[in-house]
């Protein structure tokens, strides 16, 4: 009884927070719902209102589904009697409120078949990611009583790393060395990244109008470029900034682990492996844009102009890197935040404008070489200053000391 | 033997860790200015400094992490800049704010770091982490300051190193287990002769373990002395108004000076070798007092060199 009067008073007395959340997204999910239900009777309405739904269905699933996860996990740490009967409860509950009420709500608005089902799947991917959050966490707060069970027994001083994995380790991820399962979310994330939007943008190609379609189709290209450029190019890129920094001493580990070498040797290895990673990324991204020109049956030219797009981005990216390395002049997140700004910049504007599609003119042969001249003008700026950064680097008697003042 | 005695006197294989006149500047501001000492085996030397004093910059550059204008250190027997793989397996080192690696749990990371040492103690690392109640499944990232702090203890101590520097280790522990980690120190210097070298601002901390001490300020050695010389080596010398009026110039081995309220003047005097202490100490209105280490950092700190004469 005591136990009971305690749960009661605990869910009564505690915070105001769950309750709150829990209105506002009732609140939140019934206004939606009546935009969709007002939507769907315009005839040949978009699906943007179907999207929002299930969307914002995902979110509500997920918060529910987490939420009761923790007070299922508190119940049964309370030791309350009548255990069974409650998780079924709630599991019952978890069912109708995540899944059979809203696809009920969305059939009885009239929703077409397939608006059910992408209703469904978003109940089915916010309980799914819930539940693998709440996995998570309680791995991640595992009782420190495992120390007496497998930790006291003395591990034996294994063989030493080779230096390459160690050098992978030690730069963490996405360089350290990880598990297939592991890469392959990796990479199912960066195919996500790169090809949801176009693909959504394709599956609504009829709800759009056929003047706008090449627009927004180029815009969700556009942003799914930006995303795995951000996955592929700069994150590793920024992991590089973040150990260099001198701030954070983080390079005392690495610089005095032994048996890693001389400082050449570390220097060679630590360069090949920073930037291996980013550069496979890169090609990779090549590749699929290449492919992607291919599939859209594009000119010829547009391969020219896609292999210079690529040039151009390390040609922008590591004299700011290798600079910041050298002396870093501000913190490292500014520099990520420089990074991730110079590739929304990367005279894509120029590569991909009709400006070298047009028919020849006097003038237009100007305007191109005054083009041609500055991006040159720039690229001699930047290659400089790269050479400059690096022969400071290079002045170092180890990768990891630091000399300027 | 004196641990800290000038470098060069003393043959450099009785030295762990000999440094000499390094000079550091960062943007044109000095940060070290001259700075000589050395440290000899299994001994125990704290460098007292107040904040911006260069303890950090000093200790690394003796790990050889950051470059000096002018001046070398030598670490185990090696030039600090260019250490083998030798003299790392020797040296442990935990700098002010352990951060690297974070993006790994307790366990990974010190199973990763110890199959580097050919020494490891396992047991005594699995150890650490149960009495200090630390999880090993915890990503380094999501420990607290002084959690973190503790791991890399745990990691330089069992690595079993003979040379131990250690930037402020016991700045962010609470005081369980900074009595914890100072036992330990103590316990290491005492039956493994492992060298100690820790900077900190805390005194107290400093009169538990140290064998030797130095205090920098402003970028500069101001002492540099044995723990059980300090009380036969340094007095306070106490004058009245009266008698500071024949004290205008500075006293033989007078270190730091200034005026009392009451008009008066304190003097902080200190000899080598128990010479006798200069006669105009002796005069009539000066009284000598013992100082504690606390007393002299802060009239050393507070008043250094003969910055101030009566008119």
């Amino acid at each position: 009884m005591t136990r009971w009067v305690r749960f009661a008073g605990a869910t009564i007395n505690g915070t105001p927070m769950p309750l709150v959340t829990l209105l506002l997204m009732v609140t939140a999910w019934s206004a939606a719902a009546e935009i969709y239900a007002v939507t769907i009777q315009i005839p040949r309405h978009s699906e943007f209102a179907a999207l929002v739904l299930t969307g914002l269905h995902v979110l509500c699933s997920w918060l529910l589904v987490f939420n009761l996860a923790g007070l299922l996990h508190d119940v049964q740490e309370l030791r309350l009697p009548q255990y069974r009967q409650l998780l079924a409860v709630g599991l019952s509950g978890i069912f109708g409120f995540v899944f059979v009420v809203p696809c009920a709500i969305v059939w009885s608005l009239h929703g077409g078949a397939r608006d059910v089902f992408l209703i469904a799947m978003g109940s089915v991917a916010g309980s799914a990611g819930a539940l693998l959050w709440r996995l998570r966490r309680r791995a991640r707060s595992a009782p420190a009583a495992r120390i007496t069970t497998v930790g006291l027994v003395p591990s034996l001083p294994g063989q030493l790393p080779k230096p390459w994995r160690a050098v992978r380790v030690a730069l963490g991820p996405p360089f350290a060395p990880a598990s297939w399962k592991r890469r392959g979310i990796e990479l199912a994330s960066l195919c996500a990244a790169v090809a949801g939007a176009p693909i959504l943008v394709l599956i609504y190609k009829d709800s759009l109008q056929p003047s706008a379609f090449p627009f927004v189709l180029h815009a969700a290209e556009f942003f799914g470029f930006l995303a795995a450029i951000g996955l592929c190019w700069i994150w590793p890129l920024s992991r590089l900034l973040a150990i260099f920094n001198p701030e954070r001493g983080a390079l005392s580990e690495l610089a005095l682990l032994p048996g890693l070498g001389g400082g050449k040797q570390q220097l060679r290895r630590l360069y090949l492996v920073a930037l291996g990673v980013p550069g496979a990324g890169l090609l990779l991204l090549l590749t699929g844009a290449l492919l992607l020109v291919k599939l859209q049956h594009l000119p010829h030219g547009d391969y020219v102009k896609l292999a210079l797009e690529f040039l151009l981005i390390p040609l922008i990216t590591l004299p700011i890197l290798v600079g910041q390395i050298a002396k870093p002049s501000m913190p490292a997140a500014s520099s990520v935040m420089v990074l991730m700004v110079s590739q929304t910049w990367t005279f894509s504007i120029l590569v991909w404008s009709d400006l070298w599609d047009a028919p020849d003119s006097v003038t237009l042969h100007r305007l191109r070489a005054l083009i041609i001249g500055i991006v040159l003008a720039a690229l001699i700026v930047f290659i400089g200053f790269a050479i400059h950064a690096l022969r400071k680097l290079l002045q170092r008697p180890h990768p990891f000391v630091e000399v300027s003042s | 033997m004196n641990a800290t005695s000038a470098p060069g006197t003393i043959e450099s294989r009785d030295f762990v860790l000999i440094c000499r006149n390094i000079h550091k500047r960062f943007d044109g501001r000095k940060v070290l200015d001259d700075v000589s000492f050395s440290i000899a085996k299994g001994a125990v030397l704290g460098l007292l400094g107040r904040n911006g004093a260069g303890k950090t910059t000093l200790m690394r550059i003796l790990v050889g992490l950051l470059m000096p204008e002018s001046g070398s250190a030598t670490v185990l027997d090696e030039p600090a800049l260019r250490m083998s793989d030798a003299a790392k397996t020797r040296l442990g080192y935990v700098p002010q704010k352990p951060e690297s690696l974070n993006w790994m749990t307790v366990e990974n990371m010190l199973q990763f770091v110890g199959s580097f040492y050919p020494r490891w103690d396992s047991e005594y690392m699995w150890n650490s982490l149960m009495r200090w109640n630390i999880s090993p499944s915890q990503r380094l990232a999501k420990l607290s300051p002084g959690e973190r702090q503790r791991v890399a203890l745990i990691r330089v101590l069992a690595s079993c190193p003979e040379l131990l520097i250690l930037d402020e280790p016991a700045s962010a522990l609470d005081p369980v287990a900074r009595r914890d980690f100072l036992r330990e120190i103590a316990l290491r210097a005492g039956e493994a002769g492992t060298s100690v070298l820790f900077s900190t601002h805390i005194v107290s901390d400093l009169e538990r373990i140290a064998s030797h001490v130095c205090f920098l300020h402003e970028g500069k050695l101001l002492l540099d002395t044995a723990m059980d010389d300090l009380k036969e080596t340094h007095v306070r010398l106490s004058v009245s108004r009266e008698a500071a009026v024949g004290l205008s110039k500075p006293l033989p081995g007078e270190i730091a000076r200034h005026r009392r309220p009451d008009g008066g003047m304190s003097i902080v005097l200190t000899r080598k070798d128990l010479t006798p202490w200069p006669a105009a100490a002796t005069a009539s209105g000066a009284t000598f007092e013992a100082m504690n280490l606390e007393d002299l950092f802060i009239e050393i700190t507070d008043h250094p060199g003969v910055a101030w004469y009566p008119r």
